[in-house]
């Protein structure tokens, strides 16, 4: 057992350590992998947000990854055929510039998260669930039934955007993009929390009542939250629709929000580094267990339910005690 | 009489055939402990709730500093200055005492969706964290995680939390509830001397704490207040007695 | 026009028992054990896998719809022994997780035995082509089979539990959890039964859908996140609030697909606007509910 800071920073640092070590022995391969993985750890980290501080237990993340891959998509569309997504009083014109693809992306997930929140915070425990998996679903039959954007078969991104300073298209760059991006979640994540919002949503996760007594609003809270949440998990699909230089309906399917609840529960909920850590060893085990066998989800089932059953806390709660900060 | 801090005028509240508040009016002066007592199933927490903004009632209103505050949420009436504690310890387990005090603070402070910095950099809000769970004899717990607090404690910790909130009325459900003879009598010292701060409106169980501290009591029966006056009105009022008989604790 | 409109709320209806027989189990397991089951698609899946293997090994429909029924609840038993029973008391984050889990093991284990690749079940001969209904409406027998089956069980729920001592002990269960308990009722043995009664709903649903369409791994979920739908719009918990919610979903989402494209080519020349709405029509139906009656239609206000 060690600090749980410590830990946080061994994962941080080991993640550099990752990619240059693949770098100096040309493993390109590598790169690429440890890159899907942090992306899905910014989705985690997103969820973790709602599920681990707000105890929320949102079924439908897949929504804001699909939301933030198809405004990557469609922006790439239209820059790539030079045809304004909306002319008239201003004009909104397609770009693969990635600053300006991710904040399009963000704005889209908190407007979404804005929505499904409004409808589904207003009810708790296995509504709130079926509600969400419900709303997810529904983002995944609008891709799939929407005709100009690619309706099943989806998009295809032929250059991926671009990133000041970087060639986006060397999967080196692209890790460090992704790495820039994942730490300064990490960041983000670790403010919100250590500060009276995040005082406050752990509370009402707990004892919704006593934050309503002192005169907080649950709803604002989970609601902000809920938001913030979608922005961040909306990121991650944007990069992940610039890495694999296409999206399609199934950025939307509900086995996306299973498995981003995975990489929450596999690592830690409500643990800083859980996502990041549940994230990477989800897709190890993805790439070796997959490479064995092509039935690598049953081996993935039987895991999870294991750490369900017998091992809360995940990897990090087994691997860290909680550092217990003394206030004054 | 001075203008009330707290009144409830003519509330009903009825569940079906039940009619868990029937008519209730009733206040709370500056300066004053007024208690409300009634048998179990008397509808004081229905009442509680109504006032504390958990439920509406049927008809009736409650004014709260003069303003008509019926149709405000709970969030809205604590913001107003509504202290409340709870029958039933609502602390956050998790949290520590310190953690819990804070948390009241930054209620009172409306900082929770405001400001980002840490919730524990302020100095002078950790000094009066600090200085509540003085008050409530918590110093030397401060560290301590709300679930690893003895009974008495967590009940101590909900006062606290009250505190904080610089209330303009008290609003404490059985206080009391659970403590032994010596947490009573250590609660009772520290609320007679709260009441200097801010009138309470005290919901109790506990008849020797009721008639040590009250200044007033109301006596609420089948959703009905059979009678409101001084302690020693109360201990004579013929309908009073009635209503308790054969409940040993009324002295 | 008429006719085929009639033709559309017949299959609405058709749609609405199917989807019934998958929320009656859900809603019966979450309003007694208190528990949210995603894996009740994966017992949709073994009953519609199951009555295709013994369909095709026998020849026999009905003993493939047999075959579906009896599948599903010796699934829905052994998973309730093995890992349901230990949910019970743990909160929502671990039902969820366990269920998820639950269905990536049956989804694979059901494509190692069976492979990839779809099967079809054959409707039967005796059920096969359309039957004329009064006032001249040629509609497929093998449909109205359905309606009538689903109606039936419906009636037989109703009549489980209301007047059979086990319906009254299931209610009960419904109302108060420990009261059960008092009445020296078995309650795991109860919680065994319920379970996998809800999953010989699931099975029976499976089959029979299945039949209309194609056997295939990942065919139950997005039954299961409709059935979702349905008992949040009935009420969660109220076997009344799912026929309800079952018959105004089908409904909803069969005339939806039926009316909004053409609807559409009249307004804006093209069918793309009507069908990207009636995609999403059951889930805007939902939101409405919820706005207006959260806690779904048949359901208690807390």
């Amino acid at each position: 057992m060690i600090p749980e800071r410590l830990y946080n920073g061994i994962i941080w640092l080991g993640l550099i350590a990752f990619g240059l070590l693949a770098y100096f022995i040309d493993e390109p391969y590598w790169l690429t992998l440890a890159t899907r993985a942090m992306i899905f750890a910014i989705a985690g980290l997103g969820l973790n947000l709602v599920l681990g501080y707000g105890g929320m237990i949102s079924f439908g993340h897949a929504a804001f990854f699909g939301i933030g891959g198809y405004a990557v998509g469609i922006l790439a569309t239209h820059a790539q055929t030079y045809d304004p997504i909306f002319a008239g009083f201003i004009t909104l014109t397609g770009t693969q510039f990635m600053p300006y693809t991710w904040a399009i992306a963000v704005i889209a997930g908190g407007i979404g998260a804005a929505l499904i929140g409004a409808i589904s915070l207003r009810t708790q425990g296995a509504y709130f669930i079926m509600i969400t998996l419900a709303f997810g679903q529904m983002f995944y039959y609008f891709a799939i039934s929407w005709p100009a954007y690619g309706g099943e078969d989806g998009m295809s991104i032929y250059l991926r955007g671009g990133f000041p300073g970087a060639n986006t298209l060397r999967p080196f760059d692209f890790f460090w993009v992704t790495f820039g991006v994942l730490t300064a979640v990490i960041l983000l994540i670790r403010t919100l929390n250590a500060s009276p919002f995040g005082l406050s949503l752990n509370a009402v996760r707990q004892t919704p009542e006593r934050v309503e007594t002192v005169g907080i609003s649950p709803f604002r809270l989970r609601m902000t939250a809920f938001i913030i949440s979608g922005m961040i998990t909306a990121l991650a699909g944007a990069l992940f629709a610039d890495l694999n230089k296409y999206v399609s309906p199934s950025m939307f399917s509900w086995t996306i929000s299973g498995e981003i609840m995975i990489f929450v529960i596999l690592g830690g909920v409500a643990r800083l580094m859980g996502p990041v850590v549940g994230a990477i060893v989800f897709v190890t085990l993805e790439e070796l267990l997959g490479g064995v066998s092509d039935h690598w989800h049953l081996y993935l089932g039987i895991l999870l339910l294991l750490i369900v059953l017998f091992a809360k806390g995940g990897i990090t709660g087994a691997l860290t005690r909680k550092t217990q900060v003394q206030h004054g | 009489m001075a203008e009330p801090v707290l009144s409830v005028r003519n509330i009903s509240k009825s569940f079906g055939a039940i009619h868990a508040s029937k008519n209730v009016t009733l206040d709370v002066q500056p300066g004053e402990i007024h208690a409300l007592i009634g048998p179990n199933g008397a509808g004081k927490s229905t009442l509680i709730k109504q006032i504390a903004g958990g439920m509406k009632p049927d008809t009736g209103s409650v004014h709260f500093l003069g303003q008509d505050v019926t149709a405000l949420n709970t969030v809205q009436r604590a913001r107003l200055g509504l202290g409340r504690s709870f029958q039933v310890s609502a602390v956050i387990p998790d949290f520590t005492v310190v953690e819990n005090i804070t948390l009241a603070l930054h209620g009172r402070e409306q900082s929770a969706l405001q400001k980002l910095t840490n919730a524990f950099s302020k100095q002078s809000l950790i000094a009066e964290a600090k200085n509540h769970a003085t008050r409530t004899k918590l110093n030397t717990r401060l560290n301590i995680r709300a679930s690893a607090l003895a009974h008495g404690e967590r009940r101590r910790l909900e006062i606290a939390m009250a505190l904080a909130l610089k209330p303009k009325v008290f609003l404490l459900d059985e206080p009391m509830a659970g403590l032994g003879n010596e947490g009573a009598a250590e609660l009772t010292t520290l609320l007679s001397d709260l009441k200097r701060e801010a009138p309470i409106l005290l919901v109790e169980h506990d008849m020797d704490a009721v008639f040590a501290l009250a200044d007033r009591i109301s006596v609420l029966v089948y959703g009905e207040v059979i009678a409101t006056g001084t302690t020693q009105e109360i201990r004579s009022n013929k309908a009073v007695k009635a209503a308790y008989l054969g409940e040993e604790d009324f002295a | 026009m008429t006719l085929l409109f009639i033709e559309q709320i017949l299959n609405g209806v058709q749609l609405g028992v199917m989807l019934f027989l998958m929320a009656a189990g859900l809603t019966l397991v979450f309003g007694v054990m208190g528990l949210i089951n995603l894996a009740h698609g994966s017992l949709y899946m073994v009953g519609a896998f199951a009555a295709a293997a013994v369909a095709a090994s026998t020849g026999s429909f009905l003993l493939g719809v047999v075959a579906s029924i009896v599948a599903a609840a010796v699934a829905g038993v052994l998973i309730e022994m093995l890992v349901i029973r230990r949910l019970y008391g743990r909160d929502h984050l671990d039902q969820v997780l366990a269920t998820f889990a639950l269905i990536l093991i049956f989804s694979e284990g059901t494509r190692m035995v069976f492979g990839s690749f779809p099967l079809y079940l054959q409707i039967p001969p005796a059920l096969a082509g359309p039957i004329t209904l009064p006032g001249g409406i040629e509609y497929p027998l093998f449909r109205l089979t359905l309606i009538v089956i689903g109606l039936i069980v419906a009636f037989a729920l109703y009549l489980l539990i209301t007047k059979t001592r086990l319906g009254i002990q299931i209610q009960a269960g419904e109302e108060d959890r420990e009261m059960i308990s008092a009445l020296g009722i078995d309650i795991s043995k109860l919680y065994t039964f319920v379970f996998a009664l809800g999953a010989a709903l699931a099975g029976l649903s499976g089959a029979l859908v299945g039949t209309l369409q194609s056997v295939e791994v990942g065919m139950g979920e997005p039954v299961l996140i409709t059935a979702f739908v349905v008992i949040v719009i009935g009420g969660i918990g109220s076997i009344q609030g799912a026929l309800i919610g079952a018959i105004l979903v089908g409904l909803t989402q069969t005339l939806g697909a039926f009316l909004l494209p053409s609807l559409s080519i009249t307004l804006f020349g093209s069918p793309d606007t009507g069908q990207v709405l009636s995609s999403m029509l059951i889930y805007i139906l939902m939101a409405l509910v919820l706005l207006f009656r959260p806690q779904g239609l048949m359901g208690v206000k807390t």
